[in-house]
């Protein structure tokens, strides 16, 4: 037990990769699929009890974006496992979790929970199926819970093979063009991240002997000031290499083919979790380790977000294909991310993280229920849809919920995510904030940003509720009488779902805040301001 | 937890409950099961909150609360904004928190009383006239979710949470106009009703954004206390030394009150609520008559204290044209439950237009007679069309007095209290409170004569006077046309019955109709003590405040006396001020040119329409009636502009837009990929015939790695470890790219 609550991380990292290693030797289907089943809830189990070991009550005037230490301050990075592992370039194995990863590790374990049940229908080389699945949940949990910038990379490249092959054979008629296209448009983003990391190991060493790729040591080192062309240039390369994962216009064309083909739990894993890696990238990586930076091109990334967010918005509301609307959506509420971290305040940063988890759910939610009318009606076309609220009332259930909960109904966990990141980004119009502060920024700037921002609530209402209409409302369709209710596997997904957006909505700071603010806090004296 | 406070919780919980209870037991509750648990639920908040009136009420002098005395505002922190990045000099509780919480004064509880009533009513009305639709514990279970927003919403105590139920019960009304869905019509109205809305909360986002940066806090006790002094104009200082300007005030009051304007349907927002129509009549009653549209009136009687003269001057002229525009449109109308709606949007018109001269009780004193009389309407138009096989085109009523009388003597008393009917000191609820506006308005303009205005600002009364006209022609016409006169579709007629079971909320709306404005109904006290309250509560903080006092948007920053020879607990002007005698001036006014609006309107609307439209046939003859009657029969072709212009325009980006993506975007992609590939195609071949043997085992090696892989996968392999080789060669090239630059920057 003690080992256990030592290498609780590790041990959190690697179990699914243990359970792939069993499904190789599950003798039947049937067997592959209770194996991953258990396994994904073991880990799921395994993440909530971080909470209990997390230590949360830190008050966000101590806080520290540190490690935890004895004295008064309040370290936010805890439970941390270290180990050498290239001694010759400081590379470490190294663990640990504070209020950014946190939410994000229980967001994955969580989804990856509620695909695993979805994938019962996969008939199609289950075992393989089922391999890659778990092997992708280890990379991606190593994403989350990695503080070592080497470590950080390998994981991000080991999540990125076993989504490529689970496009590639189980998705739809044009996989191959899909997959391919997702693989080489994050490895372009890796590269970036690559060449990045190597300059800021070696910019390291000029204020710490030997080097690092230490994360937190990194950004509490301070090493990038005054602000250089290295700094902006590998800032930006960070940039390109998490946008091309969030995705942010325009590097984002991957994302609609490759939910398109993929199978419905794929999906949904690759828009609530995959894509938070991009995010928490940029909080984790890009942010902390070069804010001066960050400051200085505040203009370009809030930019891109808002290009994001109304561009993907009036794409959205240009679909007819139902999953094609629902990954432009997703870029739509990812530009929300960027503007959030773009703003650097509070508020904003603590919305976007909010509105990675929040997105993580609804369009888990979503893309779970474009599958269901897939499954039924065999093909996604919103045209030709129309009356299913009568046929199935607890599918229109259930999907008034995710719908209102995407484009920000207040109760549901959108509107926390996209009013906080609206609201931080007034807030930086204010003089105490990093922006004005430092003088990167002048109030008309961040005014007009905001301003077009908003308008984001308009066009998420005008085509969610379109959706809605094409699909459920409007005389019975003959042809979509016959179609069945949802079954018992749909609701013992769906329902999880639906209760967490409401959790969320009603309680952000129970959920979430409780542990993003303090870590949040000390973000912000990385950037320049005090708490 | 104050015992009042508690009370309106519970209140406000119970639907909810409700709501919670039909969602998962509605179907096996089922008809009419279902409609008691809601009744008896919304039943209970309404005795909820008719306790809490009383003790509130209940003036002993060792109660903490009561009228006149304090306020209740709990808060609760909900989600943090950054510990000390905002301090504004206030002392708050939650600082660094965006709070949830409740406001207890007067004005909750008066609201309270109303809404739960009104629902109550409607909750049993709806018993009998959904009873025969397939979905009918759905329809309860939305109403739940309804009453428990709006109440929600009136107990807000922050900005973000007015906000928060302000989109609920958006929600709420979007599900319950394409309750029908079926009908593609009803699908149209609920998404044209929201998208519409959500317009005008983007300007209430902007206006709560814009508050937040300044103050960093939205909770409205916080925002008067920090804010009370821009009604008078000038910039506003806060306690840190922070200078909010005037204009920014300005932009702040008119965002916020873009919300208001598209909740309670104010040009050029209106398009939405006739459409709204196609919900369940009760549905009309409840919240596209008296709930929920008039929750942009009382957003902006929260905000009121903040709200500098010129964002009242532009929420005024707003007012106007709504007004206007509404009664316009209502004459023409054929379909009764359009009538109403436009009748609801004109007298919206008169609220805001309230507010914006000022009158903060004018306003909210109408908004609550209002309700009693629009609601008995629609449910008077309810039970016409239960009887008449829901025909809504009162060309094919007529004489429906004989068959419908209980509902015709309802809706009749409904029609003289919004024609203002009235004698001296006695009338219906609408007389005092439209005379009460229509004095405001007049003072008003009398002190814009005084200040040397043009003669243009004179318009704030006589378009709202000349409106009582026409108000009282309109609605008599839409009476005569449904009951009196000769039946014009017999078979319709014949077979019309009332149903009983309609009549007792009908009699219950029509007796609060008659007394509802009556000065010993005291609505008016109500909501004076509500000012006496926020501002003794204001005046702890602050003993400057005087948010609510004679606020015509017009005044000088001090009159001649100065502020602080004024009474500031009172809302009434100081006596032998400018504006005790402008507000004496504008009686006169009203007395003489309004008193009698209805007896000219009802008259005229007698005399045309005794017989059908027998006489107005002769009139639409001549040219520029026909055409002006075309015109406002279509609504000003508002939907057609909309339509054509920004839903089309909308429509077009977002096309192109998706066009774009794929052939521009995602083409630059595919060509990227291309042309990459005939590069290594042709490198491939240069290699192939340039680099020697040793090189080439390492491709034949490469190759057959790339077979063994293509197992699981056909076709594109090669291109695609060849593809991974090129990147991986590209990012080492970038690496030592950059430890060249390094090694060079490191001397």
């Amino acid at each position: 037990m003690d080992w256990l609550s030592s290498h609780l991380l590790s041990v959190l990292i690697f179990l699914p990769a243990i359970g792939a290693l069993l499904v190789v030797v599950a003798p039947t289907r049937n067997a592959a699929r209770w194996t991953a089943v258990t396994f994904a809830a073991i880990t799921f189990c395994l993440s909530l009890s971080l909470i209990g070991v997390f230590k949360w009550h830190g008050s966000p005037q101590t806080a520290l974006y540190a490690y935890q230490s004895t004295s008064n301050t309040f370290g936010v990075v805890q439970l941390v496992e270290r180990a050498d592992w290239i001694p010759t370039f400081n590379i470490q194995y190294l663990v640990g979790v504070d209020g950014l990863s946190l939410p994000m590790v229980i967001l994955t374990t969580f989804i990856f929970l509620l695909a695993a049940i979805a994938s019962w229908k996969i008939e199609k080389m289950a075992k393989g199926y089922f391999i890659l699945f778990l092997l992708l949940q280890s990379g991606l949990l190593g994403v989350f819970l990695s503080l070592d910038f080497f470590l950080f990379y390998v994981f991000f490249e080991i999540s990125l093979l076993p989504m490529y092959f689970l496009i590639g054979i189980w998705g739809g008629p044009r996989r191959e063009y899909a997959a391919i296209k997702f693989f080489l448009y994050t490895l372009l983003g890796s590269i970036a991240l690559l060449i990045a990391m190597i300059g800021t190991y070696l910019a390291s060493k000029q204020v710490i002997p030997g080097g690092t790729f230490d994360l937190i040591q990194l950004a509490e080192a301070r090493f990038h000031l005054p602000v250089s062309p290295h700094a902006i240039m590998y800032f930006v390369l960070l940039l390109i290499g998490f946008m091309v994962k969030i995705p942010a216009v325009p590097l984002h064309t991957w994302l609609p083919d490759a939910h398109v083909e993929a199978p419905t739990p794929i999906s949904m894993i690759l828009a609530a979790v995959l894509l938070k890696m991009g995010g928490y990238g940029l909080f984790r990586i890009a942010y902390p380790l070069y804010p001066e930076a960050a400051q200085k091109l505040w203009l370009l990334v809030a930019v891109i977000g808002v290009v994001s967010i109304i561009y993907g918005a009036l794409c959205a509301l240009g679909q007819t294909d139902f999953k094609r609307l629902v990954a432009y959506s997703s870029v739509s509420h990812m530009g929300l991310v960027t503007l959030g971290a773009a703003m650097m305040t509070n508020a904003s940063v603590n919305g976007a993280i909010f509105m990675m988890i929040a997105h993580g759910i609804t369009s888990a939610m979503l893309f779970f229920l474009v599958g269901v009318i897939y499954d039924r009606a065999h093909h996604r076309d919103l045209t030709r849809l129309g009356g299913l609220a009568s046929s199935m009332p607890a599918y229109w259930g259930f999907s008034i919920v995710g719908f209102a909960a995407n484009m920000g109904l207040p109760a549901l966990c959108g509107f926390v995510g996209e009013v906080m990141v609206l609201i931080g980004t007034f807030m930086a119009l204010n003089g105490n904030q990093v922006l004005i502060a430092h003088g990167y920024a002048t109030r008309r700037q961040i005014v007009t940003i905001a301003i077009i921002a908003c308008f984001t609530i308009v066009l998420s209402a005008a085509y969610m509720l379109w959706t809605l209409q094409r699909i459920f409302m409007g005389p019975q369709k003959p042809e979509y009488n016959a179609l069945p209710d949802l079954n018992q596997n749909e609701l013992l997904v769906l329902t999880p779902l639906a209760i967490m957006t409401v959790f969320l909505g009603i309680l952000p700071m129970v959920f979430v805040f409780a542990f993003t603010d303090t870590t949040v806090a000390g973000l912000m004296k990385i950037f320049g301001l005090p708490a | 937890m104050p015992t009042p406070a508690l009370l309106l919780l519970i209140a406000t919980l119970l639907p909810l409950a409700s709501f919670v209870l039909l969602v998962f037991l509605g179907k096996r509750l089922g008809n009419p099961l279902a409609g008691y648990v809601a009744t008896i639920a919304i039943a209970g908040s309404f005795a909820c909150s008719l306790v809490a009136m009383m003790l509130w009420a209940d003036v002993s002098p060792a109660s903490k609360w009561g009228m006149g005395l304090q306020p209740l505002n709990l808060t609760m922190r909900w989600i943090p904004i950054g510990s000390s990045a905002f301090p504004n000099g206030l002392h708050q509780d939650h600082a660094g928190f965006l709070d949830l919480g409740m406001y207890v004064d007067s004005l909750t509880i008066a609201m309270f009383s109303m809404i739960t009533l009104v629902s109550t009513i409607v909750h049993i009305f709806s018993i009998g006239y959904m009873h025969d639709d397939k979905r009918f514990s759905q329809f309860f279970c939305y109403l739940g979710l309804f009453c428990f927003s709006m109440l929600g919403l009136v107990v807000g105590g922050t900005l973000l949470q007015l906000f928060i139920f302000w989109e609920l019960v958006g929600l709420c009304s979007y599900l319950l106009i394409g309750f029908w869905y079926q009908k593609k019509s009803a699908g149209n109205a609920a998404l044209k009703a929201y998208v519409t809305n959500r317009i005008g909360d983007v300007g209430f986002l902007i206006g709560i954004g814009i508050l937040l940066f300044h103050v960093g806090n939205v909770s409205l006790p916080a925002l008067w206390i920090l804010l009370g002094d821009a009604g008078f104009g000038g910039a506003v200082t806060l306690p840190n030394g922070e200078v909010f300007t005037s204009h920014l005030l300005t932009l702040c009051g008119i965002g916020l009150f873009c919300g208001a304007m598209g909740k309670s349907a104010q040009f050029p927002l209106h398009v939405w609520l006739p459409d709204a129509m196609e919900g369940p009549t009760p549905i009309s009653a409840l919240i596209h008559a008296a709930t929920m549209v008039a929750a942009g009136v009382y957003l902006v009687g929260r905000i009121f204290p903040i709200l500098t003269p010129e964002a009242k001057l532009f929420i005024a002229i707003i007012g106007c044209v709504t007004l206007t525009l509404g009664a316009l449109i209502a004459m023409t109308q054929r379909d009764i439950k359009k009538i109403l709606a436009f009748s609801t949007i004109s007298q919206l018109g008169f609220m805001m237009l309230a507010m914006g001269v000022g009158s903060w009780i004018g306003g909210l004193f109408h908004l609550i007679t209002h309700a009693f009389f629009k609601a008995l309407l629609f449910l008077g138009a309810g039970s016409v069309l239960h009887a008449m096989h829901h025909e809504r085109d009162i060309a094919r009523y007529g004489g429906l007095l004989r068959k419908l009388p209980v509902t015709a003597v309802c809706f009749g008393l409904a029609v003289l209290a919004i024609a203002g009917v009235g004698f001296g000191h006695v009338g219906f609820s609408g007389f005092y409170s439209k005379d009460l506006v229509l004095a405001h308005a007049a003072a008003f303009t009398t002190l814009a004569h005084h200040a040397g205005k043009s003669a243009a600002w004179g318009l704030f009364f006589t378009l709202p006077a000349a409106v009582a006209y026409v108000t009282a022609f309109y609605m008599a016409r839409c009476w005569m046309l449904t009951f009196w006169g000769k039946p014009r579709d017999l078979r319709l007629y014949s077979k019309a019955r009332e149903a009983p079971i309609m009549w007792i909320p009908m009699v219950a709306l029509a007796v609060l109709t008659i007394i509802s404005g009556a000065p010993w109904f005291n609505v008016t006290g109500l909501l004076n003590a509500s000012i006496r309250e926020t501002t003794a509560y204001c005046q702890q903080v602050n003993p400057q405040f005087r948010g609510f006092q004679s606020r015509l948007a017009l005044e000088e920053p001090t009159d001649e006396r100065g502020p602080e020879a004024r009474d500031s607990r009172d809302a009434a002007p100081t006596p032998g001020s400018v504006q005790e005698l402008a507000l004496l001036h504008g009686r006169d006014l009203v007395k003489k040119y309004v008193a009698f609006a209805f007896v000219f309107g009802i008259g005229l609307a007698i005399f045309f329409y005794s017989n059908g439209y027998q006489r107005v046939r002769p009139l639409m003859k001549v040219g520029l009636i026909r055409w002006l009657h075309t015109w406002l029969y279509h609504k000003m072709y508002f939907d057609e502009l909309y339509m054509y212009v920004f839903v089309a325009i909308t429509l077009g980006f977002a096309g192109f837009s998706a066009w774009f993506d794929q052939y521009i975007v995602d083409g630059l992609v595919n060509a990227t990929a291309w042309c990459t590939r005939r590069l290594s195609m042709a490198a491939s071949w240069t290699d192939d015939r340039v680099v020697d043997g040793a090189i080439r085992s390492i491709a034949s090696l490469t190759r057959d790695v790339g077979s063994a892989a293509r197992a699981p996968q056909t076709g594109r392999i090669r291109l695609y470890v060849t593809l991974l080789l090129a990147a991986v060669a590209v990012g080492i090239a970038g690496a030592i790219v950059v430890v060249i630059l390094h090694s060079s920057a490191g001397h």
